[in-house]
């Protein structure tokens, strides 16, 4: 990979001389066109954040395909997102008008009039949304892949006790999971019950993160709607399994005095909701992060005339893509560990460390 | 045995506190918004409730932090 940069920056180098004439030229025309190429690569990567109706893999060529649409209103509505055409037109069902606007659905009449408000919020009704949008069909698709794997990789341990070619990848991950995540924070003795919840999150969370990193555009973990998903589910699980101990811990702190028992209680009972909320954050803010500076840095390659910087940045997107596959490993096993360590002090069943 | 406690102590404790910040400014906020309505309700004219909250509120804060820090330096000697 090391070679790979050095090459790109030779040819960059190579060229710089040669082939960044010809805009140096500053007129307001040039300008205007800059902004304007400006907004367009902001539009094109908060595109690439969203999810869509359609799944779309190369925007300019129209290569991808249509997805279900699934609505609730006063009955249910399926069609194909086709029919929206790409939210450019009306789309009807049993009697009933939808229009996309600012990637939602809206119900509306047959020439598709939104109206907005005070706040530019459109005035039409939003009808209960199930659609299979490109996110939800991507989770799905990749639940049924991590489900098939793990399968065969059971299933190989019923001939033999060595695990097959597959086995071979995911057994020490397993075994990472549990040896380095759930024991040392949940304890030998609660830690079993917890390993497929634990497991799963971790598979889920760092196969679709690499899947975000391919140039299908399925950036699922960037969307907080699924880490808030993953963070309720942490939280839910956490409270059902609590024990004595842990709420002992937040409303009557021990081994303090009694006036700051009194203050520290509702700063830890805060701390419940905190704990959840910042584990949504974190993943979604991170993977968000890495995306936009990922695709600002592509964008720069097309603004800047000189071939020097088009080398330099070419080669500094090369290498936080590298950066970004770790990330993507890194923020599994953060949520994996810090749910994991929220389940240890929810079966917590001493004060004595 | 052996293998188990070779790697708790590979374990990084600190990532507990990983939530600290957010705790932090928000035992903060909301002890200023306590002493912002005090200072409405009785004493508009001054100020003092507010200051004095928001004193105790990064008072209160980091001795839950220290806490915390000394409980996971326990912990690991324990370990």
């Amino acid at each position: 990979m090391g070679k790979n940069i050095l090459s790109v920056l030779l040819f960059a180098l190579f060229l710089a001389p040669n082939l960044s004439f010809g805009s140096d030229e500053v007129t307001t025309e040039n300008i205007d066109a800059k902004a304007q190429k400006n907004k367009e690569h902001k539009e094109y990567i908060n595109h690439h954040l969203q999810d869509s109706y359609d799944f779309t893999i190369w925007h300019e060529y129209g290569i991808g395909f249509p997805l279900p649409i699934i609505l609730i209103d006063e009955g249910f509505h399926i069609f194909s997102s086709s029919n929206f055409h790409h939210g450019e037109t009306v789309a009807e069902s049993n009697g009933k008008f939808y229009k996309v606007y600012h990637n939602k659905i809206y119900r509306t009449d047959a020439e598709g009039t939104i109206t907005l408000d005070d706040h530019h919020h459109p005035t039409q009704v939003k009808p209960l949304d199930l659609s299979i949008t490109k996110n939800v069909f991507t989770i799905l698709i990749f639940s049924i892949f991590i489900f098939l794997l793990f399968r065969s990789f059971a299933r190989s341990y019923g001939e033999n006790q060595i695990p097959n070619k597959i086995g071979r990848f995911m057994e020490p991950l397993v075994i990472f999971v549990r040896d380095e995540i759930a024991i040392p924070n949940i304890g030998e003795k609660h830690y079993k019950k917890f390993m497929s919840y634990l497991l799963t999150v971790f598979f889920f969370i760092w196969f679709l993160n690499l899947a975000g990193m391919t140039p299908l555009g399925i950036g699922v973990t960037n969307n907080i709607a699924v880490t808030f998903t993953l963070a309720i589910i942490t939280f839910l699980i956490t409270l059902f399994t609590s024990r004595k101990a842990y709420w002992g811990h937040i409303f009557w702190m021990p081994g303090v005095p009694v006036p700051m028992k009194i203050v520290l209680a509702p700063i830890e009972l805060l701390g419940v909701f905190i704990k959840p909320f910042a584990l949504m954050i974190r993943l979604f803010a991170n993977m968000t992060a890495g995306h936009v500076v990922m695709m600002s840095l592509i964008a720069l390659l097309y603004i800047f005339p000189n071939w020097f910087a088009k080398g330099a940045f070419l080669s500094l997107t090369l290498f936080l893509s590298i950066l970004e596959l770790l990330v993507a490993f890194l923020q599994a096993y953060i949520f994996t560990m810090l749910t994991a360590l929220y389940f240890g002090g929810a079966v917590a069943e001493h004060d004595d460390h | 045995m052996a293998k188990e406690e070779k790697t708790k102590k590979k374990q990084p404790k600190f990532i507990a506190l990983s939530g600290i910040g957010l705790q932090m400014g928000l035992t903060i906020y909301l002890f200023s918004y306590l002493g912002k309505f005090l200072d409405n309700k009785f004493s508009p004219e001054t100020e003092y409730w507010t200051i004095g909250l928001i004193l105790l509120g990064v008072v209160v804060s980091f001795y839950n932090l220290l806490r915390q820090v000394n409980k996971i330096n326990d912990q690991e000697k324990h370990d």
